[in-house]
């Protein structure tokens, strides 16, 4: 399954936090009509027409998603493709910061609930 | 009306942003003399905008000299049809903060594609760019600003261009305030910002954190310098010749707002490739 960055959020500039919003909406979309079909494929969300990226889009479309799945499952489910180097770089960015922020901080709940 | 004569240089240092920040505390007309001035770095017509959109008051310029005089029109500081012939200036730019795309678009025409960029590798332009881009959303996320002004200068000599955004309203310390219990000071505020990871949206659930960290990690890489002044505090990052040299500084006046200062190397790892550039960050 392939996701056209470009053509979900309507431009080739993906720096704004409402954009990046739309594009999370679109990923979860395709997650639950996929659970709904009862198969699971890769997503492939492709950025090869995107010119521009900030960190901001990157938070709310992909770091978001480690709030409401998990680590495994993003990694294994949603590949980002196409990105220029900058944007591999502030992925990895947000990325380490969703790990931290919600991962662990998962982590710390269910070891003060036990 | 209070009379104010400019000092001999206005410079990228702590000793310009502590007199000019002083210029925000009048709260009444004032007349800016220029008689005595004799260098101005092209960026700093980016501050004396703000102190003018600052300010209810009237501010008058007088006794301009002739070179500097030049400098505010090539920059657009000054109304002017003359054209930059030099072709060594950013001019000033007020853009709106729901504007993101726009400013975007502006940095991709005015800034990457001066004619002075046109030597410098795409990868190194884009990694330029995105650190201008961080910085808006930041100011879009973080503040209640509704204008960003910016402006720049390119020194041919030096190989260099520098290039400030700046906003009016909340400080570093306004929007961080107090963390773990603790009140930061005013120049802890901007050093907590810029660590990766440290975001004030972390509160409410959202994510956020990395942009200004990009910065510093993007300007070191280029050998660079970066200056961030906001309210009292005065945070100079100075990566030149591969060194690294930083400054915390305590400024005695509080500018309402806060500045960024960037120069970048034009010079620096532009023979190196994509992936090379990409691994030294």
């Amino acid at each position: 399954m392939r996701l056209d960055v470009k053509e979900i959020i309507s431009s080739d500039i993906a720096i704004s936090k409402d954009r990046g919003k739309i594009l999370y909406d679109r990923i979860v979309r395709e997650l639950k009509e996929q659970d709904e079909k009862g198969s699971k494929e890769e997503i492939l969300v492709d950025f090869s027409e995107v010119k521009k990226t900030i960190t901001t889009f990157f938070n709310e479309c992909y770091g978001m998603l480690y709030k409401e799945y998990d680590r495994d499952f993003i990694e294994k489910y949603i590949r980002l493709v196409n990105l220029k180097p900058i944007g591999e770089l502030q992925l990895k960015n947000v990325r380490e910061n969703a790990l931290s922020f919600f991962v662990d901080s998962r982590k710390e709940v269910v070891a003060h609930d036990s | 009306m209070i009379r104010e004569m400019l000092p001999q240089n206005l410079k990228n240092d702590y000793r310009t942003y502590n007199y000019l920040f002083g210029l925000f505390c009048y709260n009444e007309d004032l007349v800016l003399d220029y008689s005595e001035v004799k260098f101005v770095e092209g960026n700093i017509c980016v501050i004396l905008e703000l102190l003018k959109e600052n300010s209810e008051h009237e501010i008058i310029e007088e006794n301009i000299p002739y070179n500097i005089m030049g400098l505010f029109k090539r920059n657009k500081y000054i109304n002017s049809v003359k054209t930059d012939n030099r072709n060594t200036t950013i001019e000033i730019k007020k853009h709106f903060i729901d504007e993101a795309e726009e400013f975007a678009l502006y940095i991709d025409e005015r800034v990457l594609g001066h004619t002075r960029m046109n030597d410098i590798a795409e990868v190194h332009t884009e990694l330029i760019s995105s650190v201008y881009n961080e910085i808006f959303a930041n100011v879009e996320q973080h503040t209640e600003s509704e204008i960003v002004i910016s402006g720049g200068q390119f020194y041919l000599n030096r190989k260099k261009m520098t290039f400030v955004i700046g906003n009016l309203t909340k400080t570093f310390k306004e929007v961080v305030g107090v963390k773990d219990r603790k009140e930061f000071t005013e120049i802890e505020c901007v050093k907590w910002a810029l660590k990766q990871g440290n975001s004030t949206k972390k509160d409410s659930n959202l994510l956020g954190g990395s942009g200004l960290s990009i910065l510093e990690h993007i300007i070191s890489s280029n050998n660079g310098v970066f200056i961030i002044a906001s309210g009292k505090a005065f945070y100079y990052a100075d990566y030149q010749n591969g060194g690294e040299k930083i400054v915390e500084k305590e400024l005695c006046h509080s500018f309402p707002g806060s500045i960024v200062i960037i120069t970048v190397d034009l010079t620096e790892n532009l023979v190196l490739s994509d992936e090379e550039m990409y691994k030294t960050l």
